[in-house]
């Protein structure tokens, strides 16, 4: 199982702020499992580290979709 | 263990004023610099902004806040740092970020203190939701 989270606009955009996902080995499935996704901007971190192109997942790590930071 | 940044709500004056009064025992510090970020009732399509809400990736802030703080730390002679973000619903007028460098000399806390507003808005997984006097929200794009 993988966690996905969803920050800031995407929580609007994909109208949920986390959900689970069984049977997907990498970034670039998890990404297909959410065509909304594509017309949004956004970074991905996994466990906690912001990645670059496909990685491959293991179970229980988290996957993250960040839109562009608005803090402070 | 990475130092929490976060609180809910606004940040009172009155945390600021205890933040100072508590710095007065460490007496090898000869200067402090101060950043305040305040809601501001920006005026978009005609309608004004009440407040900013708040959401952030808390573990993952305060991961990168540590890499931020081990940075600046290596490279100002600081004697310390803190830095507090609010989190939830900040009205305009009421503080939402709070930023203080102490260093025995100046230059290294003011130095410092902008260093560190630049990298908390460019680098802290956080997200501010504009919420407008007529109930309508829009997300915030930072500049």
């Amino acid at each position: 199982m993988i966690q996905v989270k969803f920050y800031g606009s995407l929580t609007t955009v994909m109208n949920m702020t986390a959900t689970e996902l069984e049977e997907v080995y990498d970034t670039d499935t998890v990404v297909a499992k959410f065509p909304s996704l594509a017309a949004q901007r956004y970074i991905i971190a996994v466990d906690r580290q912001v990645i670059t192109g496909n990685v491959q997942l293991n179970e229980g790590q988290t996957v993250a979709f960040m839109p562009p930071f608005s803090g402070g | 263990m990475s130092k929490n940044i976060f609180l809910q709500g606004a940040v009172s004056p009155s945390l600021i004023a205890e933040q100072i009064a508590k710095h007065s025992t460490k007496t090898n510090i000869g200067a402090h610099d101060i950043f305040l970020g305040q809601v501001r009732a920006d005026v978009i399509e005609g309608r004004t902004v009440a407040a900013i809400e708040y959401t952030a990736y808390e573990e993952m802030a305060l991961e990168k806040m540590h890499e931020i703080r081990e940075a600046l730390f290596a490279r100002y002679p600081l004697t310390c740092m803190h830095v507090f973000h609010s989190l939830g619903q900040v009205k305009a007028g009421e503080i939402c970020l709070f930023v203080f460098t102490s260093a025995a000399h100046r230059r290294a806390a003011i130095d410092a203190c902008a260093e560190l507003v630049e990298r908390i808005k460019a680098e802290l997984p956080v997200w501010g939701k504009e919420i407008f006097d007529n109930a309508e929200h829009q997300w915030k794009v930072n500049t």
